[in-house]
């Protein structure tokens, strides 16, 4: 799985990924044989190696069905990974999200997918949004209070 | 008492009995007349002499008058004696009445008296009891009054007290509301302020700051998060 998730950082890097197994599927009926000769021109690195290394262990065979439905579970441990919401001040470069996103993954121990969006109100920092939480790091809400105080 | 006939009834009887003869005369004319009439119609007509005639005329003339003074005495007679006895009745009557007068008089005024003097003790009952009811009435309208009255005053002394609260809640409300107003317009001038100072502060800061120092910020802000335990469950 991590080795799938290797260059999903976003929600929309996740949105692509499963809009590409649902492309996978609608062919899966249509061909027989193995899900990786299905989809080894179609299907991304990642994927590929995904479904090759469950072939392997023995997880999915010929059967069209057993391989639908090992891509909808797929989908399903997707869609049920954890979001982190941040605003920021700037558009972060990919370089900036994959920083953050190892950032994440190595200090929490956990794959967390971004949605990002920018607001250049709140200067610098981050509001950050996470399963029901909210939290204002942001420059200017430290600026607003330093004000306040003074 | 004076025993005379009223001039009234004696002229009365007068023409009365006058009448009586005219109407008796001509009934015996009329009755002579229609005796030779009939005998004219069914005898023979035998001539009268005129001797005879005033013979008979005067005689019957002479009877008639003697009838008439003998009626008239008669008549006389009889007025004179129902007179009489008229005025005998009268008399006693007049006695009797002269005799029970002063008794009745007395008696009257006896009765008079008692009845007055009954009328007297009721009436004096009668005002007493009025009195004393006028002056129960009195005591009790002016103990009504005087529980109207205090009731009254004891409202006024409510409504007084109800006004003064309800002055000085007004009052406090009103304070209330005067110092929420101050607080508010000092945030709202406060807020303003800090609006200022925050626009100027990012349209300064959000030029200078370059793309890895927002990145710090950023990683800044993760590891503040982590600290305060946000990301945990």
């Amino acid at each position: 799985m991590n080795s799938l998730l290797k260059n999903v950082f976003t929600k929309e890097d996740l949105i692509s990924l499963k809009q590409e197994i649902s492309e996978i599927q609608k062919k899966i009926f249509s061909q027989s044989g193995l899900l990786s000769e299905k989809v080894k021109n179609i299907a991304r690195k990642e994927l590929l190696e995904f479904i090759l290394e469950a072939e392997s262990k023995g997880e999915i065979y010929f059967d069209p069905k057993e391989q639908f439905e090992f891509l909808e579970n797929l989908k399903r441990r997707l869609e049920s990974l954890p979001v982190l919401k941040m605003v920021l001040a700037f558009s972060p470069p990919l370089g900036t999200i994959e920083k953050i996103s190892q950032f994440l993954e190595r200090d929490l121990g956990k794959k967390i997918i971004l949605d990002l969006s920018c607001n250049p109100e709140i200067i610098g920092g981050a509001i950050l949004e996470y399963e029901g939480k909210y939290i204002n790091l942001s420059l200017a809400k430290n600026l607003e209070k330093i004000l306040k105080n003074q | 008492m004076p025993q005379v006939i009223p001039l009234n009834l004696f002229l009365v009887l007068f023409f009365g009995t006058l009448f009586f003869f005219v109407i008796l005369l001509f009934v015996i004319l009329i009755l002579i007349f229609q005796r030779e009439k009939k005998f004219n119609k069914e005898t023979l007509f035998l001539p009268i002499s005129p001797s005879f005639k005033e013979g008979a005329e005067t005689m019957l003339k002479n009877e008639l008058e003697k009838a008439m003074r003998e009626f008239k005495e008669s008549f006389k007679t009889s007025l004179f004696q129902i007179i009489s006895l008229y005025q005998k009745e009268v008399e006693k009557m007049s006695e009797s009445v002269s005799l029970l007068a002063p008794e009745l008089k007395n008696s009257l005024k006896e009765k008079t008296n008692e009845i007055f003097a009954v009328l007297e003790i009721e009436l004096k009952k009668a005002l007493s009891e009025i009195a004393k009811q006028n002056q129960q009435i009195s005591q009790i309208i002016l103990r009504e009054a005087k529980e109207k009255l205090d009731i009254f005053g004891k409202e006024i002394e409510m409504i007084s007290q109800e006004t003064k609260k309800g002055f000085l809640e007004k009052k406090i409300e009103i304070e209330k509301m005067l110092e929420n107003y101050k607080r508010e317009k000092i945030k709202e001038v406060d807020e303003k302020i800090f609006q200022i100072l925050a626009d100027v502060s990012k349209r300064v800061l959000g030029k200078v700051i370059d793309v890895s120092t927002h990145e710090e910020l950023v990683f800044r802000a993760l590891k503040k998060a982590k600290e305060e335990n946000f990301f945990e469950a």
